[in-house]
């Protein structure tokens, strides 16, 4: 089950230089045991087993554990140690602009929170949404979005953002990365961890302020995470912007809904026509080929959120479509959503739900409004919960959580940002 | 398997002196016993150097049972043949109230006998005794030497600090704050 001698591979040693404290030290003779009386490699292989969220606390048992548990091999190495489904999933939420809203990491397997340190700000940009976030090993990567320049004219107008950001989960440090080729928010984004790439696709200058408006265009790059450098792909067949990416399998990039031109009702109000198709890029031939619409006229005017599920043992992966109240699972063969499931607690009116998917299960998240019973009225002061409905798509099961959520604004996830890490 | 070989007796000695007498097939479950059987080395006592006798009376209990089971799945439709469950319910009663320096002891056994289900057992065990645990029972509960300072300590204690629900400890240093 899990490879006892891995402690030899991975280059862990024990020495006093692995330590960033040392200060009160005394003779360098001590033994350096992790657990007395047990071998390291024993010791060693005992604590890569913890969950990711237990490690901060376990950090200042002693300062061999410290050392251990702040490795930038820890991580890496439990990726290769446990089995995909025994590793911690967690959910990181940009409650709003990164570098003002701190983000939070949360185990919902604990029901356990963390607060991530912001990303670093620049003095003239504010107000950053519709950016991309997506996790790649033990990094999260903030790609792009909209955002205001207190230096431009008109002030107002929202600007698209080259800019990349890593934030390295084993030191909880963020780090700038090479920017993007073409400026963009709302676009199509997802990791490919076969290559250590992330592919972007579309996208335009929207901001969340506004409900219209803004740049759509059809760049298609490739980021090698390894070596730093963007690559250019084949375009898009047309401008997509408020579009969604995910990987098929190791050749396939996917790019579903968003909105192209935009049509203007009785010459004033303009309303964005959604696509109701999917294009795929296949990146042996770096070809793009177009596949029908998804679902028939007046099912629904846009494409929900999705997420993807991985398959078992790296299969492909399953889509869902949280639309309204409803899950909807994509059959591939038919290029059609059909209706999974509908969640057993309907959510609030006006209320937007995140969704994220977690190891084999989907996440639907929204904040309970205040109870409006008299009697209670204390309530209304705390922060308002946060209600999770857990699906199993193979047991075809539903499950609840209830967590307080430690935001101090109600998260609004109609804006907030979220992806699922794997650690 | 022939009917010689499963009646043949091995004769174990752990650190403490004491002689354990089991069968073949029953040491023949640790890999490092099976090595030295199959190069026949069998005839004399094999000492076993570093695992005391109370130790070792827990292995051989493993042991035996991983021989029942294995003896009985040859054939159908057998009774001691277990589900995922039932194996995990299993190693679950076969670790209760296993102590921390047994335990220290049972996995240095089983990673020097290389017996991989019982090591696996073991580590899970441990895994689920030190996780949901604070530093201080950690320390007490296998003799780590906190070797920080407490200015130290509330450093690193301060460092991206998980808040978990329904956990005293974090609750009350929260609102404490």
């Amino acid at each position: 089950m899990y490879d006892k001698h891995f402690a030899g591979s991975c280059g862990f040693s024990f020495t006093r230089e692995t330590y960033s404290m040392s200060s009160s030290s005394s003779a360098g003779t001590e033994t350096l045991s992790l657990i007395p009386g047990l071998p390291n490699d024993l010791a060693a292989l005992i604590l890569t087993l913890i969950p990711f969220s237990h490690h901060t606390r376990l950090k200042c048992t002693s300062k061999s554990w410290y050392s251990f548990l702040s490795s930038s091999t820890l991580l890496p190495l439990r990726r290769v140690t446990l089995p995909t489904p025994s590793l911690s999933h967690l959910v990181c939420i940009f409650p709003q602009d990164p570098s003002l809203g701190q983000p939070y990491l949360f185990d919902p397997l604990h029901a356990a929170w963390s607060p991530l340190p912001p990303m670093p700000c620049s003095p003239h940009r504010y107000g950053l949404s519709n950016f991309a976030s997506v996790s790649l090993g033990s990094r999260i990567f903030v790609l792009g979005g909209s955002y205001f320049d207190n230096r431009s004219f008109p002030i107002d107008r929202p600007r698209a953002s080259a800019s990349v950001y890593a934030l390295d989960l084993s030191t909880f440090t963020w780090s700038r990365r090479s920017p993007m080729p073409t400026p963009r928010g709302s676009f199509a984004c997802a990791a490919d961890p076969s290559t250590s790439s992330i592919l972007v696709a579309g996208g335009g200058s929207r901001h969340n302020l506004f409900g219209s408006g803004g740049s759509r265009i059809s760049a298609v790059e490739r980021y090698d995470v390894v070596r730093d450098e963007w690559i250019e792909e084949e375009k898009l067949p047309r401008y997509r912007a408020g579009c969604v990416g995910f990987m098929f399998g190791e050749d396939e990039f996917w790019v579903m809904g968003g909105y192209g031109d935009c049509r203007t009702i009785s010459g004033v109000l303009p309303v964005d026509e959604y696509y109701k198709d999917r294009a795929v890029l296949r990146l042996k031939n770096g070809k793009w080929r177009e596949f029908g619409d998804m679902w028939e006229e007046g099912e629904r005017w846009k494409l929900g959120r999705v997420v993807a599920v991985d398959g078992l043992n790296g299969a492909r992966p399953d889509f869902f479509m949280l639309d309204g109240d409803e899950i909807f699972r994509f059959d591939v063969s038919m290029n059609r959503w059909w209706k999974e499931s509908t969640l057993p607690r309907r959510s609030p009116p006006d209320c937007s739900c995140g969704f994220v998917a977690l190891g084999e299960e989907l996440y639907v998240m929204f904040v309970l409004p205040p109870s409006l019973d008299p009697g209670k009225k204390s309530r209304v002061k705390q922060k308002p919960p946060l209600f999770i409905q857990v699906y199993s798509h193979r047991k075809r099961k539903w499950r609840f959580l209830v967590t307080k959520s430690p935001f101090k604004h109600p998260l609004d996830f109609r804006t907030a940002v979220m992806c699922a890490v794997r650690l | 398997m022939s009917e010689s070989t499963e009646k043949k007796m091995v004769r174990l000695r752990s650190s403490d002196g004491e002689v354990f007498e089991v069968e073949e097939s029953v040491a023949k479950v640790a890999k490092t016993l099976q090595d030295m059987l199959e190069e026949d080395c069998a005839d004399a006592v094999i000492p076993i150097t570093c695992v005391r006798a109370p130790i070792l009376t827990k292995v051989i209990d493993y042991c035996k049972d991983q021989v029942m089971i294995s003896s009985s799945s040859s054939t159908t439709n057998n009774p001691n043949e277990r589900t995922e469950q039932e194996r995990k319910a299993w190693g679950q009663k076969f670790m209760e109230g296993v102590d921390s320096s047994t335990l220290c002891e049972l996995l240095v056994a089983s990673n020097f006998l290389n017996i991989e289900g019982l090591l696996n057992l073991g580590v899970d065990k441990m895994v689920s005794m030190i996780q949901g645990k604070y530093p201080q029972e950690i320390r007490d509960m296998f003799n780590v030497v906190n070797d920080f300072t407490p200015e130290e300590e509330e450093e690193i204690r301060n460092q991206n600090a998980w808040a978990f629900e329904r956990d005293p400890y974090y609750k009350k240093r929260s609102s404490s704050k």
